[in-house]
């Protein structure tokens, strides 16, 4: 039985031998898990400084598919280990893919041109994208890749109306992909894309790359406040993402300004002094690029073109204008800046802001409308 | 959402303290209504247990739990967790007496409560007061707590920076619980002195040359009050019934792009002053002893797709942590023994457990009221050996191969002249720390797993996995007659699928046999295991169901006749978190 075995493993080596390519490999600093610097991780145990450092995320073509190796400082944790919340039952019951705690979005800008694409982020992220690097497909991974596929497919069929789910289904499978084969070995988390969801744009060796890591909710709450969140239901999603509280919760991330920052813990970008300046104010995220060899990432140039909401680019390129992903932009805009707006007066109403600053932020704030 | 600003009632408070208001921010994200059905054809009782880790495989159990953090203000949160027990086990149980009785009447109870204060010192990150479930140490020294207690241990607990870049401290005192003392207790009398008792534990986390250290030290106290002592009006001296000191560094790098080590060595001294009866979870006897583990991870080699580990541990029979984790952690890299022959012999576990096996630095892993479908957990004291594990994944289609050779420490003839520290912990089985007066025994594991995604029909998972376990104990080394084979073989084949965007169900097949010689005796067993999963998942809502059949035939209480053993168990739970 045991040469069978030793058999069974030395066969498909020797044939798989040569067999891939590496697209790219992107480096990112190692440390950087905090944001815009002002992000702290929850206080409770199980939850470690390091555990969402991204160190690097290698990409390699096979024949039919993608695979893109996520490597983070700590070791991944296992869902197996790790009781949920409530009751005794292991967190693999629902996180069957062999981590729990983080979320790995990536956006590839596949034809490179300035503006043609998406520049808005899956809800629950904060963040939009540089033109320069505006995407046609976006990659999630996130522990639980069916339920947020269907939680996506929901809030935009409601925040559209009259659309049917199916068409909206058809329209996000066309550009947003959950990744399903995934594999965890100690510090490299790796998932399988199909080269039909990359088909298009140019060639491999000539993407762009935006990535960053949020931290996963380990349950999927309901909403079951009795003073319901204002705005439509897209723009209250979280989508499987831990948002930031104020000064240094518990159960999750927390920060030290006075607005709270976007939940992006981790933002691939080579040059070590890059993130927070593109993780703070009005900034939006720029991807990275690498030669035809693969080899050396360069990062955007983060030329700001519009504020933290996930509003649409200009000319959408895969996802038509009335984006799943999207709600109206303006109405997105206006959703966030009323929001903050709120939070700003009641900073001042707590006695958190003097009047000075507090007609600062207001000045900063009407300017972006 | 969660939040409900209680500007009112903090403009009372605020009035009536002349002082500023403050918004308290109230949150109960977390908080959750639990369910668990269980049905089997054994008609066990709840296990005793009060709450819903019944341990049984009859009943139906419903708990609310309501989780409570305030935002007092940037610098200070506090929680709690309020939670209703339910022994009662039937859904249906009301009226007359048992209403008075506080278990069965559901009540809610007070699981923990705690004060996070975030000062914003430079110095200090966080100062935490009350309960925790203390996973931020290492489990050989303090381990995190089960999930039924993982609100019940308190302590103080402050983490923050020290003076080089990246490095850290974390310092607490512990409480210490009722039971981790010898002889299960950490007193001998009724009015013993037990609210003190606790543990100290520093840890330092420094990085270095590219690697990363981490020091602890602990010492855990149990003291007494002295009664040579009797002039009371100084105060009263105190005994120590027992102390245990832990000291352990750690080290972690990586060598090249890929290539991991992690190295761990732990030194404990353990010394007691009470007489320790023969049923005891420590040593009967002062003792020293250590435990070492050195990892390595080779997971980008020049073959694509290919990795190997190696993990090299030596565990002394004598390693002792009071408040090492008793489960929740797996500190060894080995699959272990075969989880469907977990409890052989008990006809509650015809089956054994559905979750593979877990190691664990103690020798009183806690196997106390388990539902069937979660993991076991056996001690490793006492084990040294080494475990290869290679992988590697082609055509998307990653398999593993482990092998593992466990000596042991405790191999020895006539207790190797210790009876009197090692003749205490004689409970357990086969998951204990087998300490007996003669062992020469080692043991052999040999796993091979492999899964692969087919392409049809929105994505078939399947999964094989064989598995041998090959005991082997000579006892006294003189005799042959009490010479013991155990040879545990046993394949699984799985097949899963997303049915649809919120189900995912899997059936698999087991088939395992387990042979055992014990001198000239033969004892043959074997069985077959089909098991139903499924996982239900709306937006705050979990459903999860495993039901297994189990058919076979064999000899488990080893009394030389065959007979059928059979057994039919399922167990669902539901869910709500809002």
């Amino acid at each position: 039985m045991t040469r069978l075995l030793l058999l069974a493993l030395v066969f498909p080596v020797l044939t798989a031998w040569g067999a891939e390519r590496q697209v790219a490999i992107l480096n990112d600093p190692a440390g950087d898990d905090h944001g815009n610097g002002t992000l702290v991780y929850p206080q409770r145990g199980d939850f470690q400084p390091g555990d969402l450092d991204l160190l690097s995320l290698r990409i390699v073509r096979t024949d039919d598919a993608y695979r893109f190796e996520a490597t983070f400082r700590n070791p991944i944790r296992n869902p197996a280990s790790v009781a949920g919340d409530a009751g005794p039952e292991p967190l693999s019951y629902f996180a069957r893919r062999g981590f729990y705690a983080l979320n790995l979005d990536v956006y590839i800008d596949q034809d490179r041109v300035k503006g043609a694409g998406n520049t808005y982020t899956l809800p629950g992220r904060r963040v939009s994208i540089d033109e320069s690097h505006a995407w046609e497909k976006a990659v999630i991974l996130t522990p639980r890749p069916e339920l947020m596929r269907q939680q996506l497919i929901d809030a935009v069929a409601e925040s559209e109306g009259a659309r049917s789910p199916d068409e909206v289904a058809k329209r996000i499978d066309g550009s947003i992909l959950f990744p399903t084969e995934v594999r965890v070995r100690h510090r490299t988390v790796s998932f399988v894309v199909p080269v039909a969801f990359l088909a298009g744009g140019r060639p491999d060796t000539d993407w762009s790359i935006t990535a960053f890591v949020t931290a996963a909710k380990t349950s999927i709450e309901a909403d079951f406040s009795l003073s319901r969140s204002p705005g439509a239901a897209i723009e209250r999603l979280p989508l499987g993402v831990m948002q930031p509280k104020s000064g240094r919760p518990r159960d999750t991330f927390g920060y030290s300004g006075v607005t709270a920052p976007p939940p992006v813990v981790d933002l691939l970008a080579p040059a070590p002094l890059k993130q927070p300046e593109l993780l703070s104010g009005a900034a939006v995220l720029a991807g990275v690029t690498w030669a035809a060899s693969g080899a050396e990432a360069v990062a955007g140039s983060g030329r700001p073109v519009t504020s933290l909401t996930n509003a649409p680019s200009p000319t959408p390129a895969t996802v038509p204008e009335s984006s799943p992903a999207v709600p109206s932009s303006t109405g997105a805009q206006r959703g966030d800046i009323a929001e903050r707006l709120r939070t700003l007066n009641g900073l001042r109403a707590q006695g958190l802001l003097s009047e000075e600053e507090y007609r600062e932020l207001r000045r900063k704030m009407l300017s972006e409308l | 959402m969660k939040t409900h600003q209680l500007k009112p009632l903090c403009l009372a408070v605020g009035l009536t303290l002349a002082g500023p208001a403050i918004a308290v921010e109230l949150d109960f994200s977390g908080s959750n209504i639990y369910m668990k059905f269980l049905d089997g054809d054994h008609r066990l009782q709840s296990g005793g247990s009060i709450d819903t880790a019944s341990g049984s495989d009859q009943g139906q159990f419903t708990e609310l739990e309501l989780r409570i953090t305030a935002r007092v203000s940037r610098e200070v949160e506090a929680g709690a967790r309020v939670q209703s027990r339910s022994s009662g086990a039937y859904w249906s149980e009301f009226g007359f007496a048992d209403e008075n009785t506080p278990i069965k009447a559901k009540n809610m109870k007070l699981r923990g409560a705690y004060v996070s204060l975030t000062p914003g010192y430079s110095w200090l990150n966080q100062a935490l007061l009350g309960s925790s479930d203390w996973g931020m140490f290492d489990p050989f020294t303090v381990g995190k707590m089960r999930y039924i207690d993982r609100d019940n241990i308190n302590g103080v607990y402050f983490k923050g920076p020290l003076g080089l870049a990246g490095s850290s401290y974390d310092v607490a005192w512990i409480s210490l619980a009722q039971f981790l003392g010898p002889n299960f207790s950490t007193t001998d009398t009724p009015t013993g002195l037990q609210k003190n008792d606790g543990t100290y534990v520093a840890q330092f986390k420094l990085p270095l040359a590219g690697a990363r250290l981490t020091a602890s030290v602990q010492q855990t106290k149990d003291r007494e009050r002295d009664a040579a002592d009797t002039t009371l009006f100084d105060g009263q001296d105190t005994t120590t019934r027992f102390k245990n000191q832990v000291m352990s560094l750690r080290a972690e790098g990586s060598l090249l792009d890929g290539l991991d080590l992690r190295g761990a060595a732990y030194y404990s001294i353990y010394e007691v002053d009470t007489v320790v009866q023969t049923f005891s979870n420590l040593l009967g006897a002062d003792y020293d002893d250590r435990a070492y583990l050195l990892t390595a991870d080779w997971s980008r080699t020049p073959l694509p797709g290919f990795g190997i580990m190696l993990q090299y541990f030596n565990i002394g029979a004598g390693y002792v942590s009071a408040v090492g984790a008793r489960r929740e952690s797996d500190v060894l890299l080995t699959e272990g023994s075969e989880s469907a022959w977990f409890g052989w012999g008990d006809p509650k576990y015809i089956g054994g457990q559905a979750g593979e096996m877990l190691q664990v630095p103690v020798t009183i892993r806690d196997n106390d009221f388990l539902d069937f479908d979660e993991t076991g957990a056996e001690s490793a004291i006492g084990w040294k050996g080494v475990t290869v594990l290679l992988k590697y994944d082609v055509a998307n289609t990653p398999m593993s191969i482990e092998a593992t050779r466990i000596d042991y420490n405790q191999n020895w003839q006539n207790w190797g002249g210790e009876q009197n520290v090692f003749d205490v912990i004689n409970f357990g089985g086969p998951t204990g720390p087998g300490f007996k007066e003669d062992t020469d025994r080692k043991t052999d594991i040999l796993a091979f797993k492999v899964s692969h995604v087919f392409p049809v029909a929105g994505g078939l998972d399947t999964g094989f996995k064989w598995k041998q376990v090959r005991d082997e104990d000579s006892a006294d080394v003189l005799t042959a007659a009490d010479n013991r084979e155990t040879v545990d073989n046993g394949f699984s084949v799985s097949v899963g699928k997303q049915l649809f965007s919120h189900l995912y169900g899997s059936l698999s097949y087991g088939r395992y046999t387990r042979d055992i010689t014990l001198g000239a005796a033969k004892f043959e067993n074997e069985k077959d295991i089909i098991s139903l999963r499924f996982a239900y998942n709306l937006t705050g809502f979990e459903l999860g169901t495993l039901a297994q059949w189990i058919d076979g035939r064999g000899d488990p209480q080893q009394t030389g006749t065959q007979i059928d053993v059979e057994q039919y168990r399922l167990k669902a739970f539901a869910k709500v978190i809002f």
